[in-house]
This record gives structure tokens, sequence and C-alpha cells, in this order.
């Protein structure tokens, strides 16, 4: 009875949502099919950028809109002649906001990696859990943009000229002092998220590494970090948002990001919508990195120590 | 003490651990009482601990390979100091065995993985032997086809056999067990029981087995400690002890066990 009834509805006309689960559409998929499309986009963007250095990651985009107005015999020039030079400057300063972010967090992992080994350390390691306590509460109890600020004109006279006599384009010592403080701010968060993935591994696990003859060092690199990474993965991931957001700050020194470039188109045609297409900006890379994040958090998933519940 | 008595037959052999006036003293309270515990384990010999929860018997067994520092005292490890500071203890600790409560399976690895990585790292064998010590100690634990399932998929029984298995492949003089079955259903503690008791039977090897399985102790002990808040109160045969209790403090606590049951 149970056959017959599959039988037929297979042998029967697809049905919409049938036709649509049948080319991967379906309602959880549509969301990964977007995120595909628009990672790809990206990466054909970064692969334009080395042949062309003008260019920027975004350009496709503008040029997607551009197709989809072709058939009407539009393009964004002729419905609006501010239009194609807002979206491109806003599509510069995405760029440079988005290199600056994933810069910082990857740079600002390795450094809070140090850190909170030191920190969940027993040993005072002859004052360096002190200072690297110190390190941590400084940059966790000042605001973001005073520490920008210090870093800017704290480390002028040492690198300023260095950077400015290496000569790369696009490269300056504003964005080099932004990435460098935003670094070391997301150092000190991401140590403390780090220390409390290591101390959320039972202790039972230690012992019986320990107990089997591991040294310490092998228990860390083995045991505890392989377990803990897994868990840190979503506070990394509220972390890498909270980067690319605060990254708005370092407009304050002049780097023309996405931030500073909306205030300058806006200042140029008084055009408010220009924060407008600056937020949507702002909100597709952080969901993009979220949903990736999500991605890799099911990818490293195990049993009995799962964090991602779907 | 009735020591002598108890170790008539094994007067000749050398003690694989002995240890002397033991001492743990926690920050708030004394987990083993001064002056301290006296114990001697003989190669081959089936050491059980009994005593209610507190009485410091997982302090003495986790301080026998010093996953806790002792305070004050000395433990020979066949004739070598373990207890000083110049001994490199992760050496010793591969002749150790423990087996825990809560199984403590590394939980990213599979079961493969969890008795291939100290045998990788810690004792550096060729692929080849290490691929035959898994076939046989998983065999020994009939576990053979749980090989490639992540711990968390196993159920409580199966993961204690898998942290057997583990450390049975290290080939350890001697094989701690701290309350290996308390953490587990009544239903399931038979089929680690098993296997503990083909260890002895089969493979003679050394245990020191802290349990509430008075049958199981009963069955397999060749000698047995009792421990009270912190100190050894008695000390003889398994038959001596169950059968024929001859102290205050092991009768309460005997009957308390057996009034549960």
């Amino acid at each position: 009875m149970e056959n017959s009834n599959e039988k037929i509805e297979i042998q029967g006309p697809l049905s919409t949502n049938r036709r649509r689960r049948a080319l991967g559409f379906t309602n959880i998929s549509f969301g990964w099919w977007i995120l595909s499309i628009f990672v790809l986009l990206i990466i054909i963007g970064f692969i334009r950028k080395i042949f062309t250095p003008n260019a920027n990651y975004f350009d496709v985009f503008i040029w997607i809109i551009n197709l989809f107005l072709m058939p009407f015999g539009l393009s964004l020039g002729t419905i609006d002649y501010r239009a194609p030079i807002i979206l491109r400057g806003l599509a510069d300063g995405a760029s440079l906001t988005f290199i600056i972010s994933i810069l910082s967090v990857v740079v600002g992992f390795f450094l809070a990696a140090l850190l909170a080994i030191v920190l969940v350390n027993k040993n005072h390691l002859y004052g360096l859990k002190i200072l690297a306590q110190m390190y941590v509460d400084f940059f966790r109890s000042t605001p973001l943009l005073v520490q920008i600020l210090i870093v800017y004109f704290g480390f002028a006279q040492i690198f300023g000229n260095i950077i400015r006599n290496l000569n790369i384009p696009g490269f300056s010592y504003e964005v080099f002092a932004g990435t460098l403080a935003l670094a070391l701010n997301t150092a000190a968060y991401q140590a403390e998220i780090i220390r409390s993935g290591i101390l959320a591994i039972p202790t039972g696990q230690t012992e019986a590494a320990r107990g089997l003859g591991l040294t310490s060092s092998q228990t860390m690199r083995y045991v505890i970090l392989p377990q803990a990474i897994r868990l840190i993965v979503p506070p990394l991931t509220n972390e890498l948002i909270n980067v690319l957001l605060n990254s708005s700050l370092v407009s304050a020194i002049g780097v023309v990001e996405l931030t500073k470039m909306s205030q300058t188109l806006q200042a140029k045609y008084f055009l408010w919508q220009v924060y407008l297409i600056g937020a949507l900006f702002y909100f597709v890379i952080a969901y993009t990195l979220s949903k990736i994040t999500k991605k890799l958090e099911i990818k490293l998933r195990i049993p009995g120590l799962g964090v991602a519940n779907d | 003490m009735t020591e002598e008595k108890v170790h008539e037959n094994l007067s000749g052999t050398e003690p694989l651990i002995e240890i002397k006036n033991l001492y743990k003293f926690f920050k708030d309270f004394q987990a083993i009482k001064a002056p301290g515990v006296n114990l001697k384990i003989f190669p081959k010999e089936v050491l059980v601990i009994i005593g209610s929860s507190g009485s410091g018997k997982s302090t003495l067994l986790r301080c026998m390979n010093r996953l806790i520092e002792p305070t004050s005292g000395q433990i020979f490890f066949e004739g070598v100091e373990i207890t000083s500071r110049s001994i490199n203890i992760d050496e010793i600790r591969r002749n150790i065995g423990m087996v825990f409560q809560q199984f403590n399976l590394f939980m990213h690895l599979t079961v493969g993985d969890n008795i291939r990585l100290p045998l990788q790292k810690v004792l550096k064998l060729p692929d080849d032997e290490i691929e035959k010590r898994v076939k046989q100690v998983l065999e020994t634990v009939n576990l053979l086809e749980k090989l490639d399932n992540f711990p968390g998929e196993l159920s409580g029984g199966q993961q204690q056999r898998v942290a057997i298995a583990r450390v049975l492949a290290m080939r350890p003089k001697l094989i701690f067990f701290d309350e290996p079955t308390s953490a587990l259903d009544p239903e399931l503690t038979g089929e680690v029981l098993q296997v503990m008791k083909r260890l002895v039977t089969e493979f003679h090897y050394t245990l020191v087995v802290v349990t509430h399985e008075i049958p199981f102790a009963k069955e397999v002990a060749s000698r047995v400690i009792f421990m009270d808040e912190g100190e050894v109160i008695f000390e003889g045969k398994p038959t001596v002890v169950f059968d024929n209790p001859p102290n205050e403090r092991l009768r309460k606590f005997l009957s308390k066990i057996l009034e549960m049951k």
C-alpha cells in the first residue's frame, strides 16, 4: 500500500515546490545560494584587483545592476547622474573597510592566542602573566576611539616615515595605524574569548591526557585547543562583526573607508540617502561573514560537543 | 595491622608501588590525614579500595601517579622515587594506566584516534604497530565495529570500555580504576565489570580499583583496603572484609551500602 502511494507521487507531474527542491532551491538552501553567488562575486573582484590595481572588490555589483537595467535601455548613469559615482565611491570604501577588519581580526587572533595561553597558565611566568592581564584590562577598559588616536599619534614618529617611504599605493600610515589599533583592541577581547574556551573544556580531559603520559604542551595542542576552537567559533563571529562595525571609527584619523567615504559623498551632493546605502554595504558584509562562520560551525561540529543546532 | 599475614605469599617479590607516609592537605581540609598512608602494591594483585565519598580514595589514587601533587611523603615505582623533582613524571605515567569515573574520552577524536593519539605522541610507535594494537585492544573490549565512531555516539558502558582499551594499548604495568562504574546505568555496569574481570583472569594485570561494587570486589580482589576520613582503617583479604568484618566503622559502611542495594 505504502509503496504504491509513493510511486503515484513520483510519476505524477512535479509540483512547483518539488521542482524547486529538485533544483536545490528549498527555503533553507535559498540563503546559501545567494551567499554562494555573493562569495563568488567577491572572489571575481579579488582576481580582477590583481590585474587592474585601480579596481575595487565590489565593482562587479555595479555591473550587475547595470546588466539588469540594460533591457529597459537604461543604466545607473541615465537614471541619476550621481548614482555611479556614489556607488563606485562607497564600493571603494567598503573594500578598504573589509580589508582593514579582516586583517586586524587575523592579526589580533594570533596575538590573542598567545595572550590566552599565558593567561590560562598556572605559573606567573616571570611577570608575563601580569603584563598580559594588564594589556587585556587596558584595552577593554578604554574607548576604542581613544586607542586609535593614541596609536595614530604615538607611533607617528616611529612608523610614519618608514611606511611613507615604502610607497605602497593604498597603504598609508593612517591605514596602518587604524589597522594596528583595531588589531590591538580585538586581541584583548579575543584573548578573553579563547581563554574562556580553554577553561570550558572539562578538567577530566587534561587529567586523561596527562595520565596517558602526554606532556602539558602536547595536551594543550592535541586535546584542549582542538576542542576549544569548536566552542569559540560563535563568540569569535560576534567579535569579527564587532570589529567590522567598529572599524568605522578609524575614519576619525582620516582613513577613507566606508564611513568616511559616505561623509565625503554626502557633503558633496547633500544627499542623506548615501548613508543608507553605506549602511547596506555594512549589512551585506556582516551578514555574509556571519553566514560563513555559521557554515564553519556546522562543519566543525562533532557528536557530544556540538554548538550548532541545525 | 594485618599486613604481615596478607603479604605472606608475596614477601619475596619486590613491590610495584610503595607509598611511605603519603599526606595530602588541600586548602581547607585534610584529604589524607597525617601521619599519612603507607601502602605496598605487588605485581599481579588486585587491590580494591572502598570507603564512603570524601574519604580520600580518589585522592590517594591520583597522588600515586601525581595527577595530584602530594603535600608530603614518598612514592616509589619499581624502586624509583617518583615524588622527587628531578624525575620526568610523563615517563612514569606511560606505565601507569588510569580509567576515570567520567570516561574522559577525547570528544573530538574517533574511537580509533583516541587510542592512536598516545601511541603516536607518547610511545612514538611505527604506524603498522599502532594499527595492530588498536585492533587488538578493541577486540579485547568487544568494540571493533565502533572504530570510526565518535565517543558522543556511544553509550556510557561502551565509552568506558573504549577508555579501558585506550589504557590497555599503552601496555601499562598497572592500571588504576577510579570508580569506573559509578557514572553508568545499572544495566551497563555489567559489561564494564566483565571486561575488568577478563583483565584479571586472562591477562593477569595489576589493578587498583576504587569501587562500590561489593560483589565484584568479592570476586576478583586479592586484597581490600577500607578508607574513612582520610586514613586507612582496615586492610585485609576480601573474605575477611566482606563476610566477617572485624572493624566497627567498616561494618557500618558495609551495612549502609548493602541497605542501598
